[in-house]
């Protein structure tokens, strides 16, 4: 096992113990860490370390079933799912992957399938940690415009010349360039590229055309 | 004394003394010449000078001859002598004195006495003047005589009456006056005046101056001198004369007054004042047999009866004393020694001053008006006491109608007193009073007798009925007297009278009343009385009655009047019935009864005849036969063969049916036995059940097979039920067969059926299954398949891990073994093997399903929840239908809440023990709930797209063939309890 935060945890929910018992096997023999739960309400009680991480996911539970927990984690940050089943109909299936499930496997089902879905799903949840990360830092540094600079800032990334977006705002020149030149050094971007990828990330909207 | 006499006195006392000095110093001798001075001194002086005389020469005697002579100073050596002196003189001087006094008082005495007498005598001449005078002047003849007798002074009186001078009365000469005839006694008298010095009186004649003699009475009283000796006589003469005539009349009368007396026929005496017996008439002695001596000490005598002495005594007494008349009733002995009663009465005469002068006493014989007395008060008293024994209230009234007497009866009834009752209207009852007084007054103001009835209270205060009658008791003028009543009780009579009344009433209410129509005709056979409904029925009078053939309806009427002649005739009582027309017109039958009333000689005196209305009767009776009839037609019509058996169980009857059936006749089926014709399998178990039906009473219903006229046997369902009496016991049996042939071969059909459909459904479940076995096999298998592959990554790793390469090997085998025990199960519960009845426990059964529904269940996100008896006894079932039957159950819910929300989908499956024998399960599901419980047992009902609606009906069969019972009901908030119940196994105690 890899120690660090940086580690991958699995995460397996299933009612039966049998398949409890085997996956955390099989999953701990190719070097992750497993943690088990055997129901959708244990699984939300508990506090999930801050690491990539995925689930395995039975479809058929008790109380609350897998599509419902798929559904909840839906609303906030959630590992990847993957989803086993006993039963295996093609109807769950569908509504299992359009609801944004990593995969679908039905029992019995081989190691590899398993254990590349769990890989997939595993860089998915680090890239995804990532990116949540950068843009967390780039809402950070977001942070600390002035209001007028995050009016300004729509304009520069429009690609507007300083005098453009002074005459739109009612400003002078000198002061967008300013502002501008604010805007830089708090976003940090290097150059105006950049700048318009921040700003395309963070989702702020770019102005149309010069007026 | 004087004062020159005192001066004299005491002058002649110096002097003496200055003598007696002048004396005693030449003769020396003191003491003699101051003793003789002093004498002298005393003696003519007195008491005063004595003394002086005495203190002089005391002085003298010390101042001259006492040494030291010529002083006063007495030396102690002359004492003695000083008092040899003074005490002598002053002895003397006291004796003389004393002496002297006593000389003076004697003189004085004497002088006195002298005196006295002196004045004595003047006075006692003096006062015999006046004496003189007195004589002279009292206004009656009075004289004085010497101590001898001879008169020596006479008044003028004396002298004026008798009209002689003084000289010649005087002496011996007043004598001449006296009456010839008194002279003798009147000497006699003066003779022994004077002898014995007494004072006496004497009545006797004196001639007056005109020759006539009066009667005087001479009074004497002696005059004493000193001596005693009687000195003078002084006498009064009182002029008696009209008094002694007085005295004669009187005596003259007294005497005719005694002759009277001795002559009345009457016991007459006189007492004296002080009550003593002075005079008795002849009749009193001739009546006594006793002298007048004896009979003056009359309450010693036994004259009088010892026990009335004291008293008659002591009456006497008070009257004696007191003066008021006496008046007694006492018996008195006569002289045969009877003893008579006798009425005494005395009063007393008195004097004008009013004292008693005499008694006079009347004794009357009372004896026989005693007698008579005693007689009538005996006869009273028996007439009394017949009065008050009389059983009945007797009282007499004044005119007035006041009451008068009343006899004990009645005091004793009304409890109160011969007072109290004077008031006689307050002991009638309040509502006769006023009937009775009006009667009462009536009779009081006519005189006639009075005769009423009234209520009278009796002590304890109940009222009571008297019959009271009074007459009047009138005197020899007619006037009434009295008013004698006689009250006799007539309350039981009363009471008596109304109990009849009462009862007539009763009866004559009861003739009435009676629901039957009453009449009585004569002995001819005519009406005679008829009842109230009778003529209320008939609506006509009595006398239209007595035509009662017009009563009668024209259909009967011959006969009826030829059996009542006949019935007049022969006396015999008759019955018949006909009809009667009613008020209205209408004709009702009656059934009319005729007894005779017979006399001691046996004739007929009357008929009583009763008719009773028999119409409802008639009606009914014809109701019933006409029901009879057709009941009879239903009995033989009715597609069921009937029969009828004696309580004992012996047919006695059957219908037509049963004997067209069976193809013979009723006597031969009865001689050769029904049982005959049962077919012989079900003859044993048909014979049992009717013996025990007989035996018990209790209902027969058996189903046996009965063989047809052409030989085939079909089957009956055969049904006895017993009749009973109101004392419960069986009077006959009541059979009815059906023919159940048809049906019987049409529930085999069925049942054969059911089987095959049970096998289908058996099938078809398994199909509906086919996903849930899939899970629940595949849950193992996934994990088996998993642990092998973790089982080659442990053991290709880097490093390889035996250990868990070997736990996951161990997992395999685990789980591999269960996937095939799940195999098994389903297996064995779809295995078509025959019934095999075991006991086994239902919660055994309940949670195997389960299992083996667990993915089923968890799949349509079902609870299930449990509560299962532990201690729930076993039941005698099938294994395999059990688990049909729960498994179907379970379904059927599951099923049921598929269209309700996920959340809330809830199976319930409970089992407990119920009653004492039996198993009772309940399955409950949360879904929409039953419309119609009952109708979803039916065969291809189902709610279901694709169900068949066989499973319920399979349940409920499985249940049935193991005596149970399956029937569904709402749940409390929603859903269906599914419950079926099982018998459990028996002898198997809870």
């Amino acid at each position: 096992m890899k120690p660090g935060s940086d580690s991958p945890v699995v995460f397996v929910v299933d009612d039966d113990y049998r398949v409890r018992e085997a996956l955390s096997s099989l999953i701990s023999s190719a070097g992750l860490a497993v943690v088990t739960f055997g129901s959708a309400a244990e699984f939300l009680e508990s506090e999930k370390p801050d690491s990539p991480a995925c689930l395995v996911l039975d479809l058929e539970l008790p109380g609350t079933s897998g599509l419902e927990l798929q559904r909840e984690l839906a609303a906030s940050v959630a590992p990847p799912i993957i989803f086993i089943t006993g039963h295996g109909d093609v109807p769950s299936s569908v509504r299992a992957m359009k609801a944004g499930a990593i995969e679908f496997l039905s029992k019995p089902f081989g190691d590899e399938e398993l254990l590349q879905a769990i890989d997939g799903a595993v860089s998915i949840d680090r890239t995804a940690r990532q990116r949540r990360s950068e843009l967390a830092e780039l809402q950070k540094h977001y942070a600390l415009l002035t209001p007028r600079e995050r009016e300004v800032l729509p304009c520069v990334t429009a690609g507007l010349a300083n005098k453009q977006t002074a005459a739109k705002l009612g400003t002078s020149e000198i002061t967008i360039g300013v502002h501008r030149g604010q805007i830089m050094r708090k976003m940090g971007a290097q150059s105006l590229a950049e700048l318009v990828r921040m700003a395309d990330k963070l989702g702020v909207s770019r102005e149309t055309g010069p007026v | 004394m004087t004062v020159l006499s005192r001066a004299w006195r005491y002058g002649l006392a110096m002097i003496s003394c200055a003598i007696a000095l002048a004396l005693a110093i030449p003769l020396d001798s003191p003491s003699s010449c101051f003793f003789l001075a002093i004498i002298l001194s005393s003696l003519y002086g007195g008491k005063g000078p004595g003394f002086l005389s005495v203190l002089l020469s005391s002085a003298a005697f010390d101042y001259f001859f006492l040494p030291p002579k010529y002083n006063f100073w007495i030396q102690s050596a002359s004492y003695p002598r000083f008092a040899a002196f003074l005490v002598p003189g002053l002895l003397i001087t006291v004796v003389i004195e004393a002496k002297r006094r006593v000389e003076q008082s004697r003189s004085q005495i004497d002088a006195k006495y002298r005196q006295v007498s002196a004045d004595a005598l003047a006075e006692a001449q003096k006062s015999e003047a006046r004496m003189r005078l007195i004589i002279d002047s009292i206004p009656v003849p009075a004289w004085s005589s010497r101590a001898d007798g001879s008169a020596d002074f006479i008044n003028q009186r004396w002298l004026d009456y008798t009209g002689l001078p003084m000289e010649e009365a005087l002496g011996w000469g007043w004598k001449i006056v006296c009456h010839p005839d008194d002279l003798d006694r009147t000497m006699e008298y003066w003779r022994l005046v004077l002898s014995t010095h007494e004072e006496r009186e004497l009545e006797a004649r004196l001639r007056r101056f005109d020759g006539t003699y009066r009667w005087f009475l001479f009074r004497v009283s002696p005059l004493r001198d000193e001596s005693g000796d009687i000195a003078q006589w002084y006498g009064t003469c009182i002029d008696i004369e009209d008094r002694k005539r007085a005295a004669d009349a009187l005596r003259a009368s007294e005497l005719k007054f005694r002759l009277i007396v001795h002559s009345i026929p009457g016991l007459v005496a006189t007492m004296t004042p002080q009550g003593d017996l002075e005079l008795v008439n002849q009749p009193v002695l001739d009546y006594t047999g006793l002298a007048f001596d004896a009979l003056r000490d009359w309450w010693a005598t036994r004259l009088l009866p010892e026990e009335e002495l004291p008293g008659v005594a002591a009456k006497w007494k008070q009257s004696v004393e007191t003066g008021c008349e006496y008046n007694v009733e006492h018996h008195m002995r006569a002289a045969d020694g009877a003893y008579r009663w006798f009425h005494v009465r005395a009063l007393p005469l008195r004097d004008n001053q009013g004292s008693v002068v005499r008694w006079y006493c009347v004794l009357t014989d009372i004896e026989d008006h005693k007698r008579t007395e005693e007689a009538l008060r005996s006869r009273e008293q028996q007439l009394r006491l017949m009065v008050d024994s009389i059983p009945a209230l007797v009282t007499t009234m004044t005119p007035a109608g006041e009451t008068e007497m009343v006899n004990q009866q009645l005091l004793a009834y009304t409890g109160q007193n011969a007072e109290d009752l004077t008031n006689w209207h307050e002991k009638i009852h309040p509502e006769d009073r006023r009937r009775v007084s009006e009667c009462w007054r009536t009779s009081v103001e006519n005189g006639t007798p009075y005769e009423a009835e009234e209520r009278i209270r009796r002590a304890d205060g109940v009222y009571r009925w008297f019959h009271s009658r009074g007459l009047p008791m009138r005197d020899t003028e007619g006037h009434i007297v009295r008013w004698s009543l006689l009250l006799t009780d007539v309350e039981d009579r009363k009471r008596a009278e109304e109990a009849v009344r009462a009862s007539e009433l009763n009866f004559r209410l009861m003739v009435h009343s009676i629901p039957g129509l009453l009449y009585t005709s004569t002995a001819a056979g005519e009406v005679e009385v008829v009842n109230q409904p009778l003529l209320n029925y008939t609506g006509k009078s009595l006398d239209e009655l007595k035509n009662w053939p017009a009563m009668v309806h024209p259909a009967e009427l011959p006969a009826v009047t030829s059996l009542w002649a006949h019935a007049v005739e022969t006396g015999h009582p008759f019955d018949v019935d006909l009809r009667v027309r009613r008020a209205d017109g209408m004709y009702r039958w009656f059934h009319a009864r005729g007894l005779p009333l017979r006399d001691i000689d046996g004739r007929i005196v009357r008929w009583y005849n009763l008719l009773t209305d028999i119409e409802d009767r008639i009606n009914a009776e014809d109701a019933l036969r006409t029901r009879q009839r057709e009941l009879s037609l239903i009995i033989e019509t009715i597609p069921a063969l009937v029969w009828c058996a004696a309580p004992a169980g012996e047919l006695t009857y059957v219908n037509r049916r049963v004997l067209d059936y069976i193809g013979t006749t009723v006597d031969t089926l009865i001689r050769d036995g029904w049982t005959n014709f049962l077919h012989p399998d079900d003859f044993d178990v048909t014979v049992r059940s009717w013996s025990h039906a007989v035996a018990t009473g209790e209902q027969h219903e058996v189903q046996y097979r009965l063989r047809r006229s052409d030989g085939a046997y079909r089957w009956f369902q055969v049904l006895g039920q017993p009749l009973r009496d109101s004392e419960d016991r069986v009077t006959r049996w009541y059979g009815l067969l059906i023919d159940i042939d048809d049906r019987k071969s049409m529930e085999e059909a069925l049942r054969s059926t059911q089987t095959r459909l049970s096998r289908a459904t058996q099938t078809a479940t398994v199909g509906e299954l086919a996903a849930s076995i899939a899970h629940e096999i595949n849950q193992p298998l996934a994990a088996v398949v998993t642990n092998g592959h973790a089982c080659l990554r442990w053991l290709t790793a880097e490093p390889p891990s035996l250990p868990k390469a070997r736990e996951a090997v161990e997992r395999i085998v685990r789980d591999g073994k269960e996937a095939g025990e799940v195999v098994r199960r389903i297996r064995a519960l779809f295995k078509r093997a025959a019934l095999e009845k075991v006991a086994l426990d239902l919660n055994d059964v309940i949670g195997e399903v389960l299992r083996l529904l667990g993915g089923e269940t968890t799949k349509r996100r079902v609870t299930v929840e449990t509560d299962l008896e532990t201690t729930l006894p076993p039941v005698v079932a099938d294994r395999v239908q059990m688990q049909q039957l729960v498994l179907n159950l379970i379904m059927n819910g599951l099923d049921a809440m598929d269209a309700v929300p996920c959340h809330s989908r809830k199976l319930f499956i409970r089992s407990r023990q119920h009653c004492e024998d039996t198993a009772l399960v309940e399955i409950q599901d949360s879904g929409a709930g039953l419309k119609d419980p009952d109708k979803i047992f039916e065969a291809f009902f189902t709610t279901k797209e694709n169900g068949m609606g066989m499973g319920l009906t399979i349940c409920r069969s499985i249940v049935e063939a193991h005596d149970g019972r399956l029937w569904a009901s709402p749940a409390e908030d929603h859903g269906t309890v599914f419950r079926f119940a099982l018998p459990l196994k028996s002898g198997v105690a809870a």
